[in-house]
């Protein structure tokens, strides 16, 4: 049984001597364990403040919402008060700028939001709104973007409304929301009057109210949900409000907690390069030890519960960092945020954080320690018997083994699922062995084909890459890994901006009119035309739901077990579908063909996007009854189509033949091509001048709000990729301060040899770019490799080498390891030669 | 009774395709008590040999009984365990501990045996070597001769039946060198220690009663003093 006291005792001896060298390798976890307790705190905070702030983020006890009016409710008159909303997509004018662009239209009646407010500047706004008259509060964003202010006029279809109010806050929503479809809050009761509601408008109609307190709504609400489910109303109270938000930021909280869990990863690999030197230097120690009569066991444990110690006190610092990191995550994340978010100590994050630290110290470090096991006493006589390898030792296996299960174990706790677990795993392995590959070969490849007719500086530097205790290639992982997951993201938000950008070609239409009425068509047409630009689709719209899947009705489906069942949104969504008997440029047919109607007696065939059909169970054949507008058709689907997209155009998930809708009520919708800004911007004023209803699309607003989108969520992502590039900043310096002695004394002795500072100090420099390049180019082409393959399987678009993108990163990090370096090093040019010769150096 | 008995021993070394014979069918042995000296050239076998007498590594044939233990027959921690009971060891380069103080140093083999008066007694060991007032000083703050009387202290801590020194006075000056010398003979009859040297300086070998020489992993003659 081992001597735990005497362990513990020698280990606080060596310790003692050890401090600044072990606190250097704890450095590595620090920054990962701080990003995962900020991120858990966080995660915890928010989720509590939801669930505390629940009534807020719906404003109600309950939401009824449906896309037709929801009439008198029974539940109605278990209410103590009612609010309604009609919501809806549509342009809206600012008179004194002469432009317009689409919103989120909220025709208001009643004290909604009952729980929570409408935050408004000035802070009477909301008062003001409600006490009547053509009055409206603009979101906040909206107002910046064409320079109004409270006071202007907004004009809302043929209503013009004074602006009394800047919308700071809705309940329930995020900054995020309020980028793609701001918010214009006008009285309900004018709703009529601007006339925007009109058929094929995407209209949504809510009811909100609120009970009695301490009524269970959940319980109150249960005799009347099938009668909603048969009028496909939907029903959402706090407790599924606060179920779907939480689950939603549980979720997000959970990926956020990964990327964190690489940066911890990445300090590893650190902490096991550094505990490997560590041993290096040990070694006689370890064999003095043996020599002297202690077991092989207790020598592991010295210095095991030395590095773990450290460990605990890097968790500790990290825990401690990641509570006071959580108070600027609110920041950061304020625009995806529905809820104030409060913070505070999470002590279940601290304990996590410690826990993993401890864990994580335990297991990498154990991996370069077992190698105190095989060292042979005789070593104390004979250095050269420390033979230290481990190629075949079983624990080597096992610990390997535990650090895989605990990367498994760690993900399946964050995600939930094994399949995502096993994934990331996978991920995680890949992408280290590609940069640990990347870099076995590179050390290989110049020890084997170093020239000599290389000058000296250039042969030393690279020779330093690989001499003994040397980092290079945990440091290719650690700084390689963060650089890959920085440039992904910058590659991938280029890319998908480019995608957008790229649809603004010659050929390519780039405006979009739709809800447009057929009395309006052939005057929008005309409009269209006067401002020299082609109609390059027109295209009719009917709205339609779905009946009847393979004679399997909407309550027959919620009878079958869920593995048989369609999915129920099927029966409650409101398709829209137009007709014709070709295809159009981004559509492309996969199975089956279109058939004309009367190509096969009286059956009428339709094509469903192919996504859309596999996703949901749909098979060529199937019988498909649709509802159109209370009339009943039979369909089959006759064909499959692949869709693209990403290009402005009218894309359908179902099309019919022709020569089936012609006669039912329909709006239109136009594309055409704008030249310029100026264009789109003088024919949007026009139509919408003359035809409020119609809403108008420009690629050129899809391209500023997606750069805005992708710039919210790639300033979260690359927060939390910072994470990965400090640890690796901090893995690169605790390496070249381990191996600044050796620097040291091979500077002494080239200086001894003639060698002028300025040489030494060019071999220095060479050798941090060469690690720095080393690093970076493995991390950019990993990334590459990501952005393809995210861009082929995913977001389904071409890879473009953003070469350019790739230099900058490359000379970012090549020059931050050189500068770092020459910090490092800059006392070690100057030793005096005199040292080598009294030992010192 | 012979404390230390060798019997045919050989020790070969594996260097990829090619093997390396350091010791061949050495014999002897030694009573307790005595002092013996390892002598010859350098390469001759003389320190792998006394790493094998001592247990720090197994022949690749032959058998080493030490204090009627046969060391083959027992693993590495095992063997480890009739170190600190029975061995003491004097290296070339004194092979302190860094991390540890000269006390702390000494005071191991002391707390491997679990003694409760460790420190009382290690400090006694630094008194006899003359460095009770540098107890606390770690061997980067020690010269040469003392490091290697810290050794000394160590190797007679858990009073040894047999004490192994590799060149003891190897890395020291002359005038060091004598008094470490005379250190170990003092200690040796003080504790009655058997004591086995290696060198390769004649003089201090023939301080011992008996010299071994050896050349070529052989023992070519042996001398009495």
């Amino acid at each position: 049984m081992p001597d735990f006291a005497w362990i513990f005792k020698m280990a606080g001896r060596d310790f003692r001597k050890n401090l600044s060298r072990l606190l250097l390798f704890v450095s590595s976890i620090v920054v990962g364990i701080a990003a995962l307790v900020a991120i858990s705190s966080f995660g915890e905070n928010l989720v509590r403040d939801i669930d505390d702030q629940a009534k807020e983020l719906l404003g109600a006890d309950l939401v009824l919402e449906n896309n037709k009016p929801l009439g008198e409710q029974a539940i109605d008159s278990l209410a103590l008060e009612i609010a309604s909303e009609v919501n809806f997509a549509s342009m809206v004018a600012f008179p004194k700028k002469d432009a317009s662009r689409l919103t989120q239209v909220r025709a208001l009646e009643g004290n909604f939001p009952f729980y929570g407010k409408l935050e408004t500047l000035p802070l009477e706004g909301e008062e003001d709104f409600r006490s009547g008259g053509k009055k409206a509060l603009v979101e906040k964003a909206l107002l910046t973007q064409f320079d109004a202010q409270v006071g202007d006029s907004i004009k809302v279809g043929k209503v013009l409304f004074e602006i009394v109010g800047e919308l700071q806050k809705v309940p329930g929503q995020t900054g995020i929301t309020a980028s793609v479809a701001p918010a214009v809050y006008i009285p309900l009761a004018y709703l009529e009057e601007t006339g925007l509601v009109q058929y094929g408008s995407r209209v949504e109609y809510s009811r909100y109210l609120q009970f009695p307190a301490g009524t269970q709504v959940d319980q109150l609400i249960k005799p009347f949900e099938s009668q909603w489910e048969v009028d496909r109303i939907d029903a959402d109270t706090v407790e599924d409000r606060k179920e779907s938000t939480g689950r939603s930021f549980a979720n997000l909280s959970n990926f956020l907690s990964l990327v964190a869990f690489i940066a911890l990863l990445l300090g590893c690999v650190g902490v096991a390069s550094a505990v490997n030197v560590f041993v290096k230097e040990k070694i006689a120690s370890v064999a003095v030890l043996r020599c002297l009569g202690v077991p092989s066991l207790e020598v592991l444990l010295i210095y095991l519960v030395e590095i773990v110690g450290m460990g605990l006190v890097g968790a500790m610092i990290g825990s401690i960092m990641g509570t006071a990191l959580q108070f600027v995550l609110p920041v950061v994340f304020s625009d995806f945020l529905p809820v104030e978010v409060s913070v505070g100590i999470s002590w279940k994050s601290i304990g996590f954080g410690m826990v993993t630290g401890l864990l994580v110290s335990l297991l990498f470090a154990l991996l370069p320690l077992l190698k105190v096991r095989k060292v042979s006493p005789m070593a104390t006589l004979r250095p050269e018997t420390a033979d230290t390898t481990l190629l075949k030792d079983p624990a080597r296996w096992a610990v390997m083994l535990g650090i895989l299960l605990f990367i498994l174990g760690f993900s399946y706790y964050l995600l939930g699922k094994l399949i995502w677990a096993i994934g990331f795993t996978l991920f995680v392995l890949l992408a280290f062995g590609m940069l640990w590959g990347v870099g076995i070969a590179i050390m290989w490849s110049v020890r084997k084909f170093l020239p000599l007719s290389l000058s000296y500086p250039w042969r030393q530097a690279l020779s330093n890459l690989y001499r003994p205790n040397n980092q290079t290639i945990s440091l290719i992982a650690t700084i390689g890994l963060g650089t890959a997951m920085i440039s992904t993201l910058f590659f991938l938000q280029n890319q998908l901006l480019q995608e957008a950008k790229f649809a603004d070609k010659e050929d390519q239409p780039n405006l979009l009119l739709f809800d447009i009425q057929t009395p309006q068509l052939e005057a929008v047409k005309a409009k269209v035309i006067a401002q020299k630009m082609r109609v390059l689709q027109e295209l009719p719209i009917v709205t339609m739901q779905l009946n009847a899947i393979n004679g399997i009705t909407k309550k027959a489906n919620e009878e079958l077990p869920e593995e048989e069942n369609y999915s129920r949104w099927l029966y409650n969504r409101e398709f829209r579908v137009t007709y014709r008997d070709t295809l159009i440029s981004s559509e492309q047919l996969t199975d089956g063909a279109l058939i004309p109607k009367g190509a096969r007696g009286d059956s009428i065939f339709v094509s469903f996007e192919k996504g859309f059909a596999e996703g949901n169970g749909f098979e060529l054949g199937d019988e498909v009854e649709f509802n159109v507008q209370g009339r009943p058709i039979t369909t089959y689907i006759g064909s499959l189509r692949d869709v693209k997209f990403n290009q402005v155009s009218t894309n359908f998930l179902v099309i019919f033949p022709s020569g089936v809708l012609e006669e039912a009520p329909k709006f239109h919708v136009i594309i055409t091509k704008t030249k310029d800004d100026l264009q789109a911007a003088a024919v949007q004023s026009e139509i919408v001048r003359e035809f409020p209803n119609i809403s108008i699309i420009n690629l050129g607003t899809i391209v500023a709000t997606l750069e805005e989108i992708l710039g919210k969520i790639s300033f979260v992502i690359q927060f939390m990729a910072f994470f990965s590039i400090a640890t690796g900043i901090l893995v690169l310096i605790s390496s070249l301060i381990i191996s600044k002695y050796q620097r040291m004394r091979e500077s002494i002795l080239l200086r001894t040899l003639g060698a002028s500072s300025a040489l030494v100090r060019l071999i220095n420099t060479l050798e941090y770019f060469f690690l720095g390049s080393l690093a970076s180019l493995s991390g950019i082409l990993l990334s590459f490799f990501a952005t393809f393959l995210l861009g082929k399987f995913v977001f389904q678009m071409n890879f473009s080498l953003a070469w350019k993108e790739g230099l900058v990163i490359y000379l970012a990090i090549t020059v931050l390891t050189i500068v770092l370096g020459w910090l490092n090093g800059r006392k070690i040019i100057n030793q005096a030669p005199m040292e080598i010769l009294r030992g010192n150096g | 009774m012979s404390i230390l008995s060798i019997t045919q021993l050989s020790k070969t070394y594996q260097s990829g395709s090619r093997s390396l014979t350091v010791l061949e069918g050495v014999n002897f042995s030694i009573e307790a008590g005595e002092t013996l000296a390892i002598v010859g050239p350098s390469g001759s076998g003389k320190t792998t040999l006394l790493g094998l007498c001592a247990g720090l590594d197994s022949g690749t044939s032959g058998s080493v009984v030490l204090n009627g233990q046969a060391l083959e027959q027992l693993n590495e921690d095992q063997r480890a365990a009739v170190r600190n009971q029975d061995v003491g060891f004097i290296f070339q380069n004194f092979q302190l501990l860094p991390t540890l103080t000269a006390l702390e140093n000494v005071m191991v083999p002391l707390e491997l045996k679990k003694r409760k008066d460790a420190k009382e007694k290690a400090m006694e060991l630094l008194e006899k070597v003359g460095l009770k007032d540098r107890a606390t000083h770690y061997p980067t703050q020690l010269s040469g001769g003392e490091q290697q009387r810290v050794s000394i202290a160590r190797a007679f801590a858990n009073a040894p039946k047999i004490l192994f020194a590799d060149e003891p006075t190897g890395n020291l000056d002359t005038e060091t060198g004598a008094m470490i010398e005379n250190l170990i003979f003092d200690l040796n009859k003080e504790q009655g220690t058997t004591l086995v040297l290696v060198t390769h300086d004649l003089d201090l070998a023939a301080r011992t009663k008996r010299i071994i020489h050896i050349k070529g992993g052989k023992i070519q003659e042996e001398t009495h003093a």
